[in-house]
């Protein structure tokens, strides 16, 4: 692989694994405080 | 975490990775100095999986002393942040040896260490995982943290050390080491991943707060629903 293309490949999986993980997280909260909702309506 | 300081560590990861791109020169003496560049990325992910198993270790210590649950789902998002760090090190690890060294996985001593890290504290999640009760599995996850620290430190900083390797000692912090250039680029990508760390170490925790207080309200829902089924009979 082309030298130049392997670095600028490091910081997008960097940033893709932090995102990913980040968006992650925030899908399961969003899932948790709705279903805590519907607990409580029920 | 506030959203500017969100912003402002989004900002500053941006600013430091573009600056990696057009300020760091091309390192000489590297097979491709134009890829050595990529240290500024890959250390920074080492030195955090260090600071988070640090603290994965600090917060199980303090659990077995205090008996806090929070202090349990502390530590747990320790490790689990010192996981995605490990493995964010081995993938730009990978891609540094596939240019410097010719191949990807070269079974240096710090690539096998890492691996045997990350087997450590894969066996963590598992024992968490196959624990049910609350109390048990803290206690059980605290003590096995504290056996697995001193196994960590030996993997990162011990055994590379004591074994001839690819990867060079002491090029962080002596004179002869890393160029200046180089250092100030990854201690500021270091600083953001840190903000980046604090952000998500919190975040994972609300989760995990949010996950209590639904296992809180369904075990008040069953109870109330049982107390009325009992009354109705």
């Amino acid at each position: 692989m082309n030298p130049l293309l392997t670095y600028m490949l490091t910081p997008l999986l960097v940033w893709a694994g932090i995102f990913g993980y980040l968006f992650w997280l925030d899908m399961r909260l969003r899932a948790l405080e709705k279903r805590l909702e519907e607990e409580v309506d029920r | 975490m506030s959203t500017t300081g969100k912003i402002l560590i989004g900002i500053w990861i941006a600013g430091v990775t573009v600056a990696a791109f057009l300020w760091l020169p091309p390192a000489q003496g590297f097979r491709s100095p134009e890829a050595a560049r990529i240290v500024v990325f890959h250390v920074p992910c080492a030195i955090l999986t260090f600071v988070a198993f640090l603290a994965n270790a600090g917060y199980s210590w303090q659990y077995l002393r205090a008996r806090k649950p929070l202090l349990d789902a502390k530590a747990n998002a320790a490790a689990e942040l010192g996981m995605l760090f490990a493995v964010l090190a081995t993938v730009t690890g990978s891609l540094f040896a596939m240019e410097q060294w010719g191949s990807a996985w070269n079974w240096d001593p710090r690539e096998t260490s890492i691996v045997m890290l990350m087997l450590v504290y894969a066996a963590y999640f598992v024992l968490r995982g196959a624990v049910e009760e609350k109390g048990k599995r803290a206690r059980l996850s605290a003590a096995y943290a504290l056996l697995a620290f001193p196994a960590m430190v030996f993997l990162i900083w011990i055994l590379p050390r004591i074994v001839e390797s690819l990867h060079p000692t002491n090029t962080l912090f002596s004179r002869s080491g890393l160029d200046p250039a180089y250092r100030i680029t990854l201690w500021s990508f270091f600083l953001g991943l840190l903000g980046v760390y604090v952000w998500m170490f919190r975040l994972r925790l609300q989760v995990e707060l949010a996950e209590a207080r639904v296992r809180q309200q369904h075990h008040r829902d069953t109870t109330l629903e049982a107390t009325l089924a009992g009354e109705t009979r």
